[in-house]
């Protein structure tokens, strides 16, 4: 599976160089939209690296190597972890880098909630893809992401985080861990070759 | 042990299907696997690396079942070229070698550095740049540098110049002076299956024609040419196809050494004139 990785980071080198540079402008705006804009959209490079699968046929020839349906599969959730993690990291980075310059608070639970709704968009779209492939199931994927990004962005700006009481809060990260649950059993039983 | 055994073999898709195929290799042979576009070829090659399931039958690759889980151990030992190389247009040869280095227990970075150098391949040029022939360099250096004991290579040759086809013909040559070294090697390009294969299978709309040792085939058929009048005096068993040769008044006719008369003066026949014969030479 980590072949897998790798080779989905050489193909989507280009645009990851890309998003590094939108992550940091948008940082200089003090707004959760923004971050959880940039981590659910993080969340998209996965369908990017299988866009580039798909024109090559890709999955013909990974289908005659030793990868199991397994390691093609997950490969895909890891990499869309991977990808948001780092956008989470770097949007802090860059508020924490920015506030001694500027009035700027840092507050990771705003993290923590962009990369449990990153997480959920991927369980709920990755399937749909597996199956349709990318050119089929974009509409799906861009429908949940922009909702998912525009609900929850304008809630976390109308809601102070810190006043929501903790099992509410807890409930994110659990409906992602269940979703995952789910998500990827059913993305291997939908994975065709294309 | 036989390299590649296919066992009734059936696969339906809407307008083809592939037909009670049985299909032999044994063990450090080299088969050629011939056959008009859409004959299954690929669909057979697919079916051996289980990247299809059959509707019935039984595909095994060096002694080991296609649908068993530990076939993909043996997926380690098979080297396998598509008809297009099919790599993601913007990786180059250097990180194809990476991303192979941790997908194949066995692969040896040298050999494949030797094989990029052999076919003057580059190292930073994208895929997407690169020729047909390039692309099917790569993936013939892909194949041969995780130590395989089988090459399986669907039209593996074609794209390739004379010059670098001949060598890569000899490549595969050289692959097979290991003892359980084995290729199944599909191509439209007859004359080059000609010069490689010990064994032809022809596979004709989803059905095994014939599957023998080239030898055999040679020895066993023959070209007549004469007139329609000394091809009726042959007994009906001994003719297999026919041709009118135009502006000539005669005829040319793939037939069976051992059904015609002793004397009966035959052209050697080649591959190519057996498999022509048998397709497009409807017997009268």
């Amino acid at each position: 599976m980590k072949a897998l990785i790798q080779k989905d980071f050489f193909v989507i080198w280009k645009q990851m160089r890309i998003f590094v540079v939108i992550i940091l402008l948008l940082s200089i705006m003090n707004s959760a939209f923004n971050i959880v804009f940039l981590v659910v959209w993080c969340s998209m490079l996965p369908y990017t690296a299988m866009a580039y699968d798909e024109r090559s046929h890709w999955n013909q020839l990974a289908a005659m190597m030793p990868y199991s349906k397994r390691d093609i599969v997950l490969s895909k959730y890891v990499l869309g972890w991977l990808c948001m993690a780092a956008a989470g990291f770097l949007c802090l980075a860059a508020r924490v880098a920015l506030g001694r310059f500027l009035e700027s608070e840092v507050d990771a639970s705003i993290v923590l909630v962009s990369l449990c709704l990153g997480v959920i968009s991927l369980d709920v779209t990755l399937p749909a893809i597996m199956r349709f492939g990318v050119e089929r199931g974009r509409m799906i994927f861009m429908v949940v992401i922009f909702g998912a990004a525009l609900g929850a962005g304008l809630a976390l700006d109308a809601v102070d985080i810190p006043s929501v009481p903790l099992p509410a809060m807890a409930l994110l990260p659990l409906a992602a861990a269940v979703l995952t649950a789910v998500s990827i059993p059913l993305s291997m039983k939908l994975y065709k070759v294309n | 042990m036989n390299a590649i055994e296919l066992t009734h073999i059936h696969k339906r898709f809407p307008g083809f299907a592939i037909e009670d195929l049985n299909l032999t290799v044994p063990g450090g042979t080299i088969c050629g696997l011939v056959g008009e576009n859409g004959a299954g070829k690929s669909t057979t090659i697919r079916l051996l690396m289980n990247a299809l399931r059959p509707d019935g039958g039984t595909a095994k690759v060096l002694g080991v079942d296609a649908a068993s889980p530990a076939f993909r151990e043996v997926k380690e030992d098979v080297g396998v070229v598509l008809d297009e190389a099919y790599y993601p247009e913007t990786l180059n040869t250097l990180q194809v070698g990476k991303v192979m280095a941790g997908t194949y227990k066995r692969w040896d970075q040298g050999t494949y550095e030797g094989y990029l150098r052999r076919f003057d391949l580059p190292g930073k040029k994208p895929f997407k740049d690169f020729s047909r022939g390039m692309k099917m360099k790569l993936a013939i250096a892909v194949a041969l540098s995780h130590q395989p004991r089988l090459l399986i290579l669907d039209e593996a040759t074609s794209g390739l110049d004379p010059i670098v086809r001949d060598e890569v013909l000899e490549i595969f040559n050289e692959f097979t002076r290991e003892e359980d070294h084995s290729i199944l090697i599909s191509s439209h390009i007859v004359s080059d299956l000609e010069k490689l294969c010990d064994y032809i299978a022809f596979l004709h709309r989803g059905r095994l024609l014939f599957c023998d040792e080239k030898d055999r085939l040679l020895e066993t058929y023959g070209v007549f040419a004469g007139t329609a009048e000394q091809l009726e005096s042959l007994r009906e068993e001994a003719i297999l196809g026919r041709e009118e040769v135009h502006g000539y008044g005669g005829v040319r006719a793939l037939v069976r050494r051992d059904e015609v008369p002793a004397g009966l003066e035959l052209e050697r026949a080649s591959v190519e004139d057996i498999i022509l014969f048998m397709v497009k030479g409807a017997k009268k």
